[in-house]
C-alpha cells in the first residue's frame, strides 16, 4: 500500500481536557486565544442573580452560525430567570436536566469537542468553577429549497433534489423510506473541515462486507480537507486509474432510495448535493429514473438508443477516419462519391481534420457549460456560424466531418454519464483508426473490454449485468422488464435478494 | 510496482505487434485516389492493351456535389502495365474498388479473354463483382463517347441497364466470379451479355442486345435479345418478362401478351441405350396483360386454348435456340455439368467427348404456361355497334 503522510492536526496550543475545576474567565482565556483573529467570534456574559448569591455563565459562539432565537429562549432566557438559591453550586447535569429548553444539550470537558461544537455552530455554554462545559445546539444558517436538480431531470418523477446539509438530504431518503431498518453512519474526515460523511444503507438488505469495506476505505481517508463528494469517491473507488466511474451519484433523492432498495449503499457528504452510490456497475450508465415510470416498452427502446448512442460517439469519427483512409471499397460508391466532393479542396488530411475538429467541438463543449447564459447565445452563434458554416465555405474541413463530429457530439449529450470514458476512448479508437483502420478500431474495441471486465466495484464485477446469461439478471439492463418481472435484486450486491412475491401481480 | 512495469510492457508490445501485422497499412488520403467506375479494353495493332477510363471527376463538383465522367487513356504491353502507365496521364492513382464495368471489344474477346480477366482477378483491389461486358462494335472506347440519358456516368449507366432487366429477361445479369465460375467448370461455358450504341433522337445512346457466347475464353457468337429470353428459360433464370403469343382459333386471331410472373424449370439427364438426354420441363405462370383479339378469350375454354397455345410456343422458341447454340457448338446451357452432377458415372466415360455429343444432343423440352389472372379486365372490351 502506499504510504501516506499523516496530517493530523490539533487545534493549537489547547491541551486535551480540562484538568481539574477553574474559573469562569481562565476557561475563556483558553478559548479566545484559540478563536483570536476572528471577529464573528461572541461571548456573552450573563448572570443568574438571586437573594444569596450571582452565578456567572458565558456563552460563546460564532456569529452567523446560530440561531440567535435559539439562544435567546433556550439558554439565556431560562438561565437569568431561574433561582439557583437553593443549590450551592448547579453543575452541568442540573442545567441541562432542569434550566436548558434546548432539545439537544450535552456536557462535554473535552476542549477539542467543544471547539469543533463552536465551529460547528453550536453554543458553548461555560460554567464557573466548573470542569464541564454545555453544548447546546444552536444551529442556524439559511440552506436552500430542494429543487429539482438541473443536471438529472425527468419527465416524471418527483422534482426534489438534494441540499447541501446532509441531515437535510438524509430526511429527504427517510422520507421515502420509513423503516427502522434505514441506517445512517456518520464518520467524520478531513483534518481540517471535520467533514461529515454518512453511509446510508438498509440492514438486512445491504451486504455487510461491503459496508466494512467501504468503512475501513473512509477510515483510511486523511487529508486536511473533504469539500465535495467527488473527492471523496476518488479516495475510496476502485480502478482509480481507469477512466470509468465505480462510483456513482446521483442528486435526486427518490433515485439513492431506488438504488438503497437494489442493496446499493449511499454516502451523503455535508456540503455536496449529491449523494454517493455503490457499487456502482457499468449499466447504471443507461438507465435513467424515467425509464421505470414510463412504458416499459419505451424505456426499453431508450435504453437501446442510449447504448447506441454510447457506440457511435465513441465510433463515429474512428470508423469515418478508418473507412476514409483505408477501407474506400467499404463505402457504397455514392455516397463515398458525395464525401469526396465534399472535401474537395480540403487541405488537411482526414486524421488531422477529424481530430482537430473532435477537439474545437470539445473547447465549444467546456466553453458553454459553464458559462453564464448571456454568453451562451453568442457562443452557439459563434460555434454554429464559424464552424458550421464558414469553416466549410472556407474549405478548410469538409462538411461530412462536420457531421460526423455533430453526431459525435449529439450522442455524447445523451450519455452525459459516461463522459470521461467517452472522450478518452474517442480519442484512443479515433488514433488507433487512423493508424491501422478498422483493424485498429478492433484492437481498440478489445483493450477497452478487457480493461472493463477486469475493473470491479466493492468486488462486484463492473460488467456483471451484460456479461451475463442467466435471464434474471438481464431483466433490466438493455431492457427494462415489466416491474413485476424485476423479482430479485443483483447478485453480490445484495444480501437478501427476494424483491418482491410472485403475488404481487396476480389476476 | 515491478507487475505494472510488466503489464505495460506486455502492452507495448501487443501494440507494436498490431502494427506489424496488419494487412492494411497503408494510410491513403481519399484525395489522392482516382475513382475508377468504368473500363474499356482494346487491342491495339501492335497486339498491346488500349485501355479506356471511365472516372468518376469529383474535381469540379462543387457542393451539389455534381460527377463529372472523365475518361483516362493508357496503353501497356499488359493489363497491369497499362494501367500504371496511367500514372503518366493523370497523378492521383487508379483506385479500382469501386469500379462496376469492364467493357471488352468484340476482337479481343474472339481472341480471349484469359488475358484481360488476369488482371482483374489477381489485384487486390479489383473486385470480382464487376460486370463483363462484350462492346459489339468498332472499338470499345466508343462507349464513352455516348451521353447517358440519365445517369451521369455511363458505367452507371449500364450497370442501371443490366439491373433493370430483370422485367424483360432479355440479357443475363453476369459478374465477374459468375464469368469465371463458368470457365473454370467442366461441362459449362461462360456467358456476357452485349452492349452496343444505337442512334436515339439523333443522338448516340446505349443498348443491351443479347448475349456473347464463349467457348473456353474466346468469343463464337450471339444470341439476340429474343432468343437470350429463351435461353434464360433454359437456365432457369427467368424472373419476369413478357411472352407474346400468336392465336389463331376459329376465325379469331392476335397476339396476345402474357407477362411472366414466375417461372421454373426442371432438368433431367438421362441416359439410355449409350445415349444421353435431357429433359427440361419449364412451368410458368403468366398474367395476361394485353390482348389484341376483340371478343376474346369469352369463355373459359378460351383460356387453355391460350394457355395451350403458349407452351407450345415457348416450347418451339426454346428449341430453336438450343438448336441454333448446337451449332455453335459450346454448351452454354450447362448440359454438360448437368450430367456431371446427376450421372457422375456416365460422365466419367463420356466427358471428354462431351464437345461432339453435345453438337447432337437431343433436349426435350416441355412448357407450361398457367394464367394466373387477367389484370383490371375479365373479358375483353366488346366493340358496341
Amino acid at each position: 500500500m502506499r504510504k501516506r503522510k499523516i496530517l493530523v492536526q490539533t487545534v493549537n496550543g489547547v491541551s486535551k481536557s480540562f484538568k481539574k475545576q477553574r474559573s469562569l474567565e481562565d476557561s475563556l482565556k483558553q478559548f479566545e486565544e484559540v478563536f483570536k483573529g476572528d471577529d464573528s467570534f461572541r461571548v456573552r456574559h450573563f448572570a443568574s442573580v438571586s437573594q444569596d448569591k450571582t452565578i456567572k455563565f458565558c456563552l460563546l459562539y460564532l456569529d452567523g452560525m446560530v440561531d440567535p432565537d435559539i439562544l435567546d429562549t433556550s439558554i439565556i432566557n431560562p438561565i437569568i430567570r431561574t433561582d439557583f438559591s437553593d443549590d450551592s453550586i448547579p453543575g452541568a447535569d442540573v442545567i441541562i436536566s432542569q434550566v436548558i429548553t434546548n432539545h439537544c444539550a450535552k456536557k462535554s470537558r473535552d476542549s477539542q469537542e467543544l471547539m469543533l461544537a463552536i465551529v460547528r455552530g453550536d453554543s458553548v455554554l461555560l460554567l464557573d468553577n466548573s470542569i464541564d462545559a454545555i453544548i447546546v445546539s444552536s444551529q442556524g444558517w439559511k440552506s436552500r429549497t430542494p429543487s429539482e436538480p438541473e443536471g438529472e431531470k425527468l419527465i416524471r418523477g418527483p422534482r426534489e433534489g438534494f441540499v447541501e446539509p446532509i441531515l437535510d438530504n438524509l430526511s429527504l431518503i427517510r422520507r421515502r423510506l420509513s423503516t427502522p431498518d434505514l441506517k445512517y453512519k456518520e464518520m467524520v474526515i478531513g483534518t481540517r473541515t471535520k467533514t461529515k460523511v454518512g453511509l446510508v444503507y438498509i440492514a438486512g438488505i445491504a451486504n455487510e462486507q461491503i459496508l466494512n469495506e467501504l468503512i475501513e476505505r473512509i477510515k483510511k481517508v486523511e487529508m486536511d480537507g473533504i469539500v465535495l463528494a467527488g473527492m471523496l469517491a476518488e479516495f475510496i473507488q476502485d480502478a482509480p486509474y481507469s477512466p470509468f466511474e465505480t462510483i456513482g451519484f446521483t442528486e435526486r433523492p427518490d433515485v439513492a432510495v431506488a438504488d438503497l432498495l437494489e442493496g446499493r449503499i449511499i454516502v451523503l457528504v455535508d456540503g455536496t448535493s449529491e449523494a454517493l452510490t455503490l457499487p456502482y456497475l457499468f449499466e447504471k450508465f443507461f438507465q435513467s429514473g424515467d425509464d421505470y415510470s414510463l412504458n416499459y416498452v419505451f424505456s426499453t427502446f431508450s435504453r437501446l438508443l442510449r447504448i447506441l448512442s454510447f457506440w457511435l460517439t465513441i465510433l463515429a469519427p474512428a470508423l469515418y477516419v478508418a473507412l476514409m483512409t483505408y477501407h474506400q471499397e467499404m463505402i457504397p460508391t455514392s455516397l463515398f462519391m458525395s464525401i469526396l466532393a465534399a472535401r474537395e479542396g480540403v487541405p488537411f488530411p482526414t486524421i488531422v481534420e477529424t481530430i482537430g475538429l473532435l477537439l474545437v467541438f470539445e473547447i465549444l463543449r467546456e466553453a458553454g457549460i459553464r458559462m453564464n447564459i448571456s454568453l451562451a447565445n453568442a457562443l452557439s452563434i459563434l460555434g454554429a456560424l464559424v464552424l458550421g458554416t464558414a469553416a466549410v465555405e472556407a474549405r478548410i474541413v469538409s462538411a461530412t466531418v462536420i457531421i460526423v463530429v455533430a453526431l459525435t457530439g449529439l450522442t455524447g449529450l445523451m450519455t452525459q454519464k459516461i463522459k470521461a470514458p467517452i472522450v478518452v476512448i474517442r480519442a484512443f479508437l479515433t488514433l488507433l483508426a487512423g493508424f491501422m483502420g478498422l483493424y485498429g478500431i478492433l484492437y481498440g474495441i478489445i483493450i477497452v473490454t478487457l480493461h472493463m471486465c477486469s475493473i470491479r466495484s466493492f468486488g462486484v464485477p463492473y460488467m456483471m449485468e451484460y456479461t451475463s446469461l442467466n435471464p434474471e439478471e438481464l431483466k433490466d439492463t438493455a431492457m427494462r422488464a415489466p416491474i413485476w418481472f424485476l423479482k430479485k435484486r443483483p447478485k453480490f450486491i445484495a444480501k437478501n435478494r427476494i424483491r418482491q412475491t410472485d403475488r404481487s401481480r396476480q389476476r | 510496482m515491478k507487475k505494472r512495469y510488466r503489464v505495460a510492457l506486455l502492452i507495448l508490445v501487443n501494440i507494436f505487434s498490431a502494427f506489424l501485422l496488419t494487412s492494411c497499412w497503408n494510410y491513403r488520403e481519399p484525395d489522392n485516389l482516382t475513382l475508377v467506375r468504368g473500363l474499356a479494353i482494346d487491342p491495339t495493332e501492335e497486339g498491346k492493351f488500349f485501355l479506356s477510363v471511365e472516372t468518376a471527376d469529383m474535381h469540379q463538383a462543387g457542393p451539389e456535389g455534381k460527377v463529372k465522367s472523365t475518361v483516362i487513356e493508357t496503353e501497356g504491353e499488359t493489363m497491369f502495365d497499362a494501367v500504371r502507365n496511367a500514372v503518366l496521364v493523370n497523378v492521383p492513382r487508379l483506385y479500382w474498388s469501386h469500379a462496376t464495368v469492364v467493357f471488352i471489344s468484340q476482337k479481343l474477346a474472339e481472341e480471349g479473354v484469359l488475358k484481360i480477366t488476369d488482371f482483374l482477378i489477381r489485384d487486390a483491389e479489383t473486385r470480382l463483382d464487376v460486370h463483363p461486358i462484350i462492346y459489339k462494335g468498332e472499338e470499345a472506347k466508343e462507349i464513352f463517347d455516348v451521353k447517358p440519358i440519365s445517369a451521369e456516368l455511363v458505367s452507371e449507366e449500364v450497370m442501371d441497364l443490366l439491373h433493370a432487366q430483370k422485367s424483360t429477361s432479355k440479357t443475363l445479369h453476369v459478374q465477374m466470379f459468375e464469368f469465371l465460375e463458368r470457365l473454370a467448370n467442366e461441362g459449362i461455358s461462360p456467358v456476357m451479355p452485349v452492349i452496343t450504341t444505337k442512334e436515339n433522337k439523333g443522338q448516340k445512346t446505349l443498348k443491351l442486345s443479347g448475349l456473347a457466347l464463349f467457348k473456353k475464353d474466346k468469343l463464337v457468337g450471339y444470341l439476340d435479345e429474343e432468343d437470350t429470353k429463351f435461353y434464360c428459360f433454359a437456365i432457369d433464370e427467368v424472373d419476369g418478362g413478357l411472352l407474346v403469343v400468336d392465336v389463331e382459333t376459329e376465325g379469331k386471331q392476335g397476339k396476345i401478351t402474357l407477362e411472366i410472373l414466375n417461372s421454373g424449370t426442371r432438368f433431367k439427364a438421362k441416359y439410355k441405350e449409350n445415349k444421353v438426354t435431357i429433359e427440361m420441363k419449364i412451368s410458368v405462370r403468366a398474367s395476361m396483360n394485353d390482348v389484341q383479339i376483340p371478343g376474346f378469350p369469352a369463355e373459359e375454354k378460351d383460356f387453355d386454348i391460350i394457355m395451350q397455345m403458349a407452351s407450345q410456343q415457348l416450347k418451339y422458341d426454346i428449341e430453336n435456340v438450343i438448336k441454333k447454340v448446337q451449332v455453335m457448338n459450346t454448351d452454354v446451357f450447362g448440359f454438360g455439368s448437368l450430367v456431371k452432377r446427376q450421372l457422375p458415372k456416365v460422365w466419367k466415360e463420356i466427358g471428354k467427348d462431351w464437345d461432339s455429343i453435345f453438337k447432337e444432343l437431343e433436349v426435350e423440352v416441355s412448357a407450361d404456361v398457367e394464367i394466373a389472372h387477367t389484370g383490371l379486365l375479365k373479358k375483353s372490351i366488346k366493340r358496341g355497334d
